[in-house]
């Protein structure tokens, strides 16, 4: 008898394991932290969410000298969120070409010209040229 | 943040993120070639790039073996733990399991785009319906429970952004299908509806300046659906994504 109500107690505290690794799950507003906080799962900064803006906030935490966890809710072959999907087009006001092409890693283009146009705004007049010899294209913004 | 926003890019571009001018992206280049001749980048939306978040996530995972940065997946945050209006952690949800994590906590989390009741209860009529181009992980799960805990509510939660997307696409998010399937050629063509009729300005600008307000004329007709039609001259002007539409 004593031999099974051991068996009894171990089954309970198995299927309990794990409140006992974290034994202040509590609702919210009930959350004890009087004693064995050393078993909290402790960090500095959590990130929710794994997009661009996720992203960016975790590497500059990090940066910053935080221990960080990042919670996606993705699998890992799903992570990203919309930012993913998302047609990755950036504004950022700037101060002419010279700090744009200083931005392009590689440089698929040999020749970047700037060019103002009317209406006092610039536009970027990009010659490319691709393998043997230059892709022209047509002035498609005039066609319209 | 304008001011800081160029820096921004620097900074993202020292973390693997790689910049290229726009216009590979719209512009069919394949299709012209005549000699000397030129393509006219729109002001504004200056820089593009090609997988961004792959470029970050990288980044991300080479920092995993200095031991301060973990990164668990499959876990969605499932509520705030909060004492009065301060905020422990977050509460997370696994399978058959909540696992409670202290730490600041930075909600970077979605919005409700793929949550088909919200969409119908902030957008209206037909939102829960419509065919979705992202992720489908964001439930808007944490900007209610910030909401709950306290948060004031901000922004404008009565309108999104959509934009003409082929009637064949999938309804949710698939990243070998969705990014093909904007269908933004209509200044090259004409558009009609199920009833053979025109129903807006296909050439008023171009598409960058109306691809966003076309949505809605488009819904508008019957079927929510229309057709563009091109001429063979027009053809090589559309972008890759076209050669994946039936038409």
């Amino acid at each position: 008898m004593g031999h099974l109500q051991n068996v009894h107690l171990l089954s309970i505290i198995i299927k309990h394991e794990k409140y006992y690794r974290y034994p202040y799950v509590g609702k919210m507003g009930s959350i004890s932290y009087s004693s064995g906080t050393d078993m909290r799962e402790q960090y500095d900064a959590i990130v929710v969410g794994g997009g661009n803006a996720a992203l960016c906030m975790t590497l500059s935490a990090h940066d910053n000298g935080a221990r960080v966890l990042v919670l996606e809710a993705a699998p890992r072959e799903g992570r990203g969120g919309n930012s993913r999907f998302a047609g990755t087009v950036f504004r950022a006001s700037h101060t002419g070409m010279g700090q744009v092409n200083a931005c392009f890693v590689q440089k698929p283009w040999r020749m970047l010209h700037c060019a103002t146009c009317c209406h006092t705004r610039t536009k970027i007049i990009a010659m490319i040229f691709a393998k043997p010899r230059m892709v022209g294209m047509t002035n498609i913004s005039r066609r319209l | 943040m304008i001011k800081r926003g160029w820096e921004t890019l620097e900074w993202m571009k020292s973390k693997g993120v790689q910049w290229e001018l726009i216009v590979c992206k719209y512009q069919n280049l394949d299709g012209l070639r005549e000699k000397h001749s030129k393509v006219n980048l729109e002001p504004g939306g200056t820089v593009m790039v090609r997988g961004l978040t792959d470029s970050l996530w990288s980044a991300v995972e080479k920092l995993i073996p200095g031991g301060r940065m973990t990164v668990w997946y499959d876990s969605p945050a499932h509520d705030l733990l909060a004492t009065g209006d301060t905020i422990h952690g977050v509460r997370v949800r696994s399978r058959d399991a909540f696992t409670d994590v202290y730490g600041k906590v930075i909600l970077v989390s979605g919005g409700f785009s793929s949550n088909p009741v919200m969409r119908r209860q902030y957008l209206g009529e037909g939102w829960d319906l419509v065919p979705m181009g992202g992720t489908k992980y964001n439930m808007c799960t944490m900007l209610n429970r910030a909401i709950a805990a306290g948060a004031l509510p901000v922004g404008h939660w009565g309108a999104c952004h959509a934009s003409p997307q082929d009637a064949n696409g999938p309804l949710t998010g698939d990243i070998n299908v969705s990014p093909n399937m904007s269908r933004y050629a209509y200044p090259f063509g004409i558009t009609v509806n199920i009833n053979r009729e025109r129903f807006f300005d296909e050439g008023e600008h171009n598409f960058r300046h109306t691809y966003a307000k076309t949505w809605k004329k488009i819904g508008d007709q019957p079927g929510a659906k229309a057709f563009q039609i091109f001429d063979q001259a027009a053809l090589k002007l559309l972008p890759k994504g076209y050669e994946t539409a039936n038409p």
